[in-house]
């Protein structure tokens, strides 16, 4: 398995006392090679040293019972001789190149990239194109919006899509104002732990706290006034600002007028934590009465124009 | 490269804590065919840079042989029938009757008291043969008596200085200009290549001009009083006689007559900045603004101007075919020569592909020889021909100290490195294998 025609045993064992004596610096082993009557290249050499490792290997342990590391090891010792023949006549040519044949191969390489960016660019253009001769095509039949109160449908539906587009702008800037303020935390963050030199120290403190409150039955939390609060930002504020309101946008402003027609302030004179949670069901409650409401007027109107068209088509 | 250590008087080892404990005060010879440099390792210069040349009298030793005179002081000191020799030929010693002599000097004058308690490292050149690299080891531990030796090879050296462990050396010393790439410590043989166009052919061309313009050349020495004159004009200068059998031998006055052409070569040689080699016939418009002239003045005070004629002196390096040629003043065969550009071409061709661009990244220029003025550019220009695509760097200091002692500085740098210490070889190894160890461990 060992034998090779071309080389002997020792030629070989002078190659092993080679690389041993050099580190397996192929450069210096090969310079400083001297067997008699052969003319080694620096290949044969990596070929016979790699070839025989292989060998010696499988030898001491089948390629089956090899670790995977050892395999590992086994696969990287595959020394490709022609390959790597090849790559170093490639090495040469390239070491050999004038300046002028550099020169020429940048302003090749620049022009292929103008080229490639030039040709995506007008792939692009074309599928603009494309898209804008082909008219959209009509999915569901046109009979719903054929009637003027079809037309009116169509016009709300068209608004209320609009609306929607406006609204996803407006979380749109939400987020970018959200960002903003991001940015600003960390500032003040900042600010405030400069001036506390044992700020590290009380934020250990605070840990070693955290670590040794035990937990509180639920008797023991209405007593004492704990509460768990999802969502917390920093710093002290008042219960009365914090009263949560599940309704939005415009129900929000009709939910108000609502209540101040009921006579209850806007903000609660009190705010405990019960009245403030009752105050939120109140709010809800409302909220959902006058989108009731709304919905029940809409359909009356609806059920009223729908009444006089009837008597239309009697009368 | 501290200012301390440069502070210490000469005869005292550094402190082991300067230098973390792995001080072991080793020694550092550098001896070279012009020059021969010595010092304590761990030491930014040589402490003692003594000539390599050296003076004796036949007959006026202790015992009726050679008495001999080493150092700066002694080897220029008028002495009636003194000699000048070198031990040193082709940058290895030829003469080890006295090279170990003149070592000893180098050590002992101003260094190290006794010299079996440093370790010594000596450097080499890459063609020293085996033979002298024995004899190296036995003076070192017979004559010498060291503890430890290293012999390491000066390439290797020169390339530590620059903080490299792979490059391409360029040295461009008194007897050769040699190339040698360098990878990861270790000298490439095969790319060695060495040309005899360095300092001392550089000043044997300035002498063939010379002697070509009919300038003869009067050494110090021999001038009494001078007299300013005009350009060009006879010397009116006084000179100094000895009563006959007094007068300094031949060779003394040619060793002195070198001095004067190191001062030319220092003044007034320059290498053609390039592009492309010194033309031989200067294009319509007159000289460009580089080669204007420059007057120099001999001992004698004779002075003269000399225009495109300090660029025909160098270009011998460069293309050795327009050296300037004489019947009596030796010089290398123009056709048998390869100039810088071939030479680097050469060293590289049998290097391996892929450490060829890494070597080229770190040219080192050495040797007192490479301070000719506008040596690097041109030298910079003749790489860019000889390879075009990849990106040729450069690396010389701007210090002329530090450009003459590089090799030094690198073995000083290498001998005092902790991981070093195990590289020695001990005098009971060499007891035990004899000299041919030092083939089996310096490599």
């Amino acid at each position: 398995m060992l034998k090779n025609d071309d080389w002997s045993r020792e030629e070989t064992d002078y190659l092993f006392s080679m690389c041993r004596e050099y580190d397996l610096r192929f450069p210096i082993i090969w310079d400083r090679y001297e067997w008699p009557s052969k003319q080694r290249s620096l290949e044969d050499l990596k070929a016979r040293y790699y070839a025989s490792c292989r060998s010696l290997m499988e030898l001491r342990t089948p390629m089956g019972q090899m670790s995977p590391e050892v395999l590992n090891q086994f696969n990287l010792y595959n020394f490709d001789k022609e390959r790597e023949v090849m790559r170093r006549s490639m090495a040469e040519r390239q070491f050999n190149k004038t300046q002028q044949q550099f020169a020429e191969e940048e302003m090749l390489l620049t022009e292929l990239k103008r080229i490639v960016a030039n040709q995506e660019k007008m792939f692009e253009e074309r599928r603009d194109f494309y898209q804008r001769l082909n008219f959209p095509t009509t999915t569901g039949s046109i009979q719903p919006y054929t009637g003027s109160q079809g037309l009116a449908h169509l016009r709300d539906m068209m608004l209320s899509s609009s609306d929607k587009s406006k609204k996803r702008k407006s979380v749109a800037l939400g987020q970018g104002s959200g960002a903003d303020a991001a940015q600003q935390t960390p500032t003040s963050a900042n600010s405030i732990d400069r001036p506390g030199i044992g700020g590290s120290a009380k934020e250990k403190d605070g840990k070693d706290l955290k670590r040794q409150v035990r937990k509180l039955t639920q008797e023991e939390e209405q007593l004492y006034g704990v509460s768990y609060h999802e969502k917390l930002s920093s710093g002290v504020k008042l219960r009365s600002g914090m009263v949560a309101s599940n309704v939005k946008g415009a129900t929000a402003a009709k939910v108000a007028t609502a209540l101040t027609q009921l006579g209850i302030a806007p903000r609660l004179t009190m705010p405990t934590a019960s009245a403030v949670q009752r105050y939120e069901q109140l709010q809800n409650a409302v909220g959902v009465l006058l989108d009731s409401k709304k919905l029940l007027d809409k359909l009356e109107q609806e059920a009223r124009v729908l009444k006089a068209q009837l008597e239309l088509k009697e009368g | 490269m501290s200012a301390g250590p440069s502070t210490l008087p000469p005869s005292q080892a550094p402190s082991t804590l300067e230098y973390g404990g792995d001080e072991i005060s080793a020694l550092v010879l550098d001896p070279g065919q012009c020059w021969t440099r010595a010092g304590f390792a761990g030491e930014d210069t040589p402490k003692s840079v003594i000539p390599s040349h050296y003076g004796y009298i036949e007959g006026a030793g202790p015992d009726g042989g050679r008495k001999l005179y080493f150092g700066d002081n002694d080897v220029h000191a008028v002495r009636a029938g003194m000699e000048i020799a070198n031990p040193m030929s082709d940058g290895i010693v030829a003469d080890w009757d006295t090279a170990p002599s003149l070592w000893r000097y180098a050590l002992t004058s101003r260094l190290a008291q006794d010299l079996s308690e440093h370790p010594l490292l000596v450097t080499e050149p890459i063609w020293n043969p085996t033979k002298n690299r024995e004899k190296t080891i036995e003076v070192a531990f017979e004559d010498f008596d060291v503890p430890a030796f290293y012999l390491a090879r000066n390439a290797v050296c020169a390339g530590f200085a620059f903080g490299k462990s792979t490059a391409l050396i360029l040295d461009v010393g008194a007897a050769n200009i040699a190339v040698t790439p360098v990878h990861d410590g270790y000298v490439l043989k095969k790319g060695c290549q060495r040309q005899p166009i360095g300092g001392d052919f550089l000043s044997n061309q300035i002498r063939t001009h010379l002697a070509n313009m009919g300038i003869s050349i009067t050494p110090h020495y021999q001038v009494l009083s001078k007299i300013p004159v005009d350009v060009g004009k006879p010397a009116e200068a006084t000179l100094k006689t000895w009563p006959e059998g007094q007068a300094p031998t031949e060779s003394f006055r040619r060793f002195e007559e070198e001095r004067v052409l190191t001062e030319f070569k220092e003044c007034c040689a320059q290498a053609w900045p390039g592009p492309g080699p010194l033309p031989a016939i200067m294009p319509e418009g007159g000289v460009p603004n580089v080669a204007a002239t420059r007057s120099f003045e001999f001992p004698d005070g004779y002075n003269m101007l000399f225009g495109l004629e300090r660029f025909r002196m160098t270009e011998g390096i460069f293309t050795p075919r327009s050296m300037l040629a004489s019947a009596n003043i030796p010089h290398p065969y123009p056709e048998h020569t390869l100039g810088l550009k071939d030479m680097v071409f050469a060293a590289m061709k049998d290097v391996d592909v892929d450490i060829k661009q890494i070597i080229l990244n770190s040219v080192v220029v050495t040797g007192a020889g490479s301070l000719l003025y506008q040596f690097n550019e041109r030298a910079l220009h003749e790489l860019g021909i000889a390879f075009p695509g990849p990106r040729v760097k450069m690396l010389a200091s701007q210090i002329p100290v530090e450009r003459r002692y590089a090799t030094w500085l690198g073995g000083s740098i290498l001998a005092s490195l902790g991981s070093f210490h195990q590289l020695w070889i001990s005098k009971k190894e060499y007891e035990e294998h004899g000299a041919n160890i030092v083939e089996k461990r310096c490599k």
